[in-house]
């Protein structure tokens, strides 16, 4: 039992930073580079998801790029909003074109981390209708939207943001380069042309950055996105902070539950543990022979309540996304285990610590005394 | 062998109040007797026989065991010597209920860390000298309560102890089962074993070479 409310607490609040982090990511790349004059738009787009025809040279990339301190940079195009039906779902679809290779944004918003080939797209979660992120993993579900003249494959969806990028989809600039300009297709934007740089750069280095681009004289506006991510740490702060006051209670109280257990434990067997003492065993070898037996069941136990809890939530993932409404992101199978290993370790040593007390009161007492009080 | 000085054992039974199990005993028991120890319930048979087994220390006294003085040693040394010169039959067998009748006789063995290959062949010897040759491998619920008894016995025996302490071995026997019992005492005494044997029963004690009567914690 302790096992398994470890593991769950444990599963949760990882979800939990995993989906914090997601969402860091995506509303700050930390700077957002735009032609210049379209700096008050940049927030807007973002949040909106609205596709503007603006446009700057993708040569931009590569300068920015070579500032020491830019970790990460990736360009999006905002193509166009057009009017289809998505997974039967019919509106009008603010269209964005991404490179997958460098992008470090959305792919934290993907339920599950899948690559897009060409003409495959990404929805966000309202774009397939408000039910579709419960059926993504389902491998019989498969949906093609015609955007521009072709087909696409829905290879993936995102988790709620609560922003525009909800009812956006995005394609890969490839395909999307692929289409400027052919005959039928209908899409056109000025080639090798990015509509926005989302820059995520060295922590402390946002000022720097972005004055450093300035310096430049790129033709760019350059706007600063930390704030909203500093504001969600602070409100999320509380609720992490909860969650390991609970999983220090599960513990605090397992050790009460698991000591009590011993104590009743080790009481019936008194006479059995006054004939061991009768019969030779030292009281360092009962101790030990008393915890191992205390170690090895907790051992089987949290294992079988790490296993337990793992398949339970992994089988009912889209019910609790349907219930809690979080993106639950599940860590990946090595940290699964490494998570599973952790919490039985922890119900070992809990197991032990607990059942330490009992076990010394009755080692302390003379065999025959332990005899005569188990019987 | 085992001599007794002064020797008094009181219990706890309140806050303040205290009982006295045995008081002023003076005894010495030499090696090879066969003694029986008799007396009504209560009157500190078996306190006499825990203190005489090291397994319990007296509150005033002294004990000498095997020509030491035990009284005050360490719980470790007298652990050593319960497991090296004491073989203990209790009231009730207690034996492990998930070791087979041979396991649990080679336990004294197992548990103090001393267990060779070659005790395992010992250990089917001593169930053979209690009559359970056939019932090496069986765990003790396939066993009878008098079958469990003699297992226990050969337990007691495992580890080629100077002095067997038996507190009521034969209790609740039948008559078959509790002759089988006295016959390996007697055996074993033969082979200038001590043995002290706490019983209800008079009629055993003639198979002792020495009685000794204990009334409200007093030899009498």
């Amino acid at each position: 039992m302790t096992a398994f409310v470890l593991f769950s607490s444990y599963f949760f609040v990882h979800s939990m930073e995993r989906s914090i982090e997601a969402s860091s990511s995506r509303m700050g790349a930390d700077l957002l580079v735009v032609p210049k004059g379209h700096g008050g738009q940049a927030g807007d787009m973002l949040i909106s998801g609205t596709a503007t025809p603006f446009y700057m040279p993708m040569d931009r990339l590569d300068k920015i790029g070579s500032i020491p301190e830019v970790e990460q940079l990736t360009p999006q195009i905002y193509l166009e909003t057009v009017s289809t039906v998505c997974c039967r779902t019919e509106g009008d679809f603010p269209i964005v074109a991404f490179d997958p290779d460098t992008d470090f944004t959305l792919k934290h918003w993907m339920a599950k981390d899948k690559q897009l080939g060409e003409f495959e797209i990404l929805i966000g979660s309202e774009a397939g209708g408000k039910n579709f992120l419960y059926h993504y993993d389902n491998e019989y579900v498969e949906e093609w939207v015609t955007l521009f003249g072709k087909d696409f494959l829905v290879k993936g969806v995102m988790f709620p943001t609560g922003m525009g990028t909800d009812k956006t989809i995005f394609m890969t600039i490839d395909s999307a380069n692929e289409m400027n300009g052919e005959e039928g297709s209908g899409l056109t934007f000025p080639k090798s042309e990015v509509s926005i740089i989302l820059v995520k750069v060295k922590p402390g280095m946002e000022a720097l950055v972005k004055r450093e681009i300035e310096k430049m004289d790129l033709g760019v506006d350059v706007v600063q996105g930390k704030g909203l991510q500093e504001t969600i740490k602070k409100q999320i702060f509380p609720v992490k902070l909860l969650s390991y006051v609970m999983i220090a209670l599960v513990i605090v109280m397992s050790s009460l539950q698991v000591m009590t257990m011993f104590t009743a434990l080790v009481s019936e067997r008194r006479k059995e543990i006054g004939m061991l003492r009768a019969m030779g065993a030292t009281r360092f070898s009962t101790y030990r022979l008393l915890l191992m037996e205390a170690g090895l069941a907790a051992f089987l136990g949290g294992s079988m309540g790490s296993i337990l809890a793992g398949a339970l939530l992994f089988d009912n993932r889209i019910l609790i996304m349907q219930v809690l409404q979080l993106p639950l992101l599940f860590p990946k199978w090595g940290s699964g285990l490494l998570i599973g290993l952790g919490v039985t370790l922890i119900t070992v040593v809990i197991s032990i610590f607990a059942a330490f007390f009992p076990i010394r009161s009755t080692l302390k007492l003379e065999p025959y005394e332990a005899i005569r009080e188990g019987e | 062998m085992i001599r007794l000085e002064g020797v008094k054992k009181s219990y706890r039974l309140g806050r303040e109040q205290w009982v006295d199990a045995l008081v002023d005993i003076n005894i010495e028991i030499h090696k090879g007797e066969f003694v029986s120890i008799i007396g009504p319930s209560g009157s500190g048979k078996s306190t006499f026989l825990a203190l005489v087994g090291l397994l319990d220390r007296p509150s005033e006294g002294k004990i000498w065991f095997v020509g030491q003085d035990v009284t005050d040693l360490s719980d470790q040394a007298r652990t050593a010597i319960r497991s090296e010169k004491c073989g203990f039959i209790f009231q009730f067998p207690s034996l492990i209920p998930t070791l087979t009748a041979v396991e649990n006789v080679i336990l004294p063995k197992t548990i103090s860390g001393r267990f060779h290959p070659h005790d395992h062949q010992r250990g089917v010897e001593l169930l053979e000298a209690v009559g359970l040759v056939d019932k090496v491998d069986r765990l003790p619920y396939q066993l009878s309560g008098g079958e469990q008894r003699r297992v226990a016995m050969a337990r007691a025996l495992m580890n080629d102890p100077e002095v067997i302490l038996a507190d009521e071995p034969t209790g609740a026997l039948d008559d078959e089962n509790a002759k089988v019992m006295m016959d390996v005492f007697v055996r074993m005494n033969g082979l200038g074993k001590t043995i002290l044997m706490v019983t209800h029963d008079r009629e055993l004690t003639s198979y002792a070479t020495r009685t000794i009567q204990i009334q409200s914690g007093h030899v009498v």
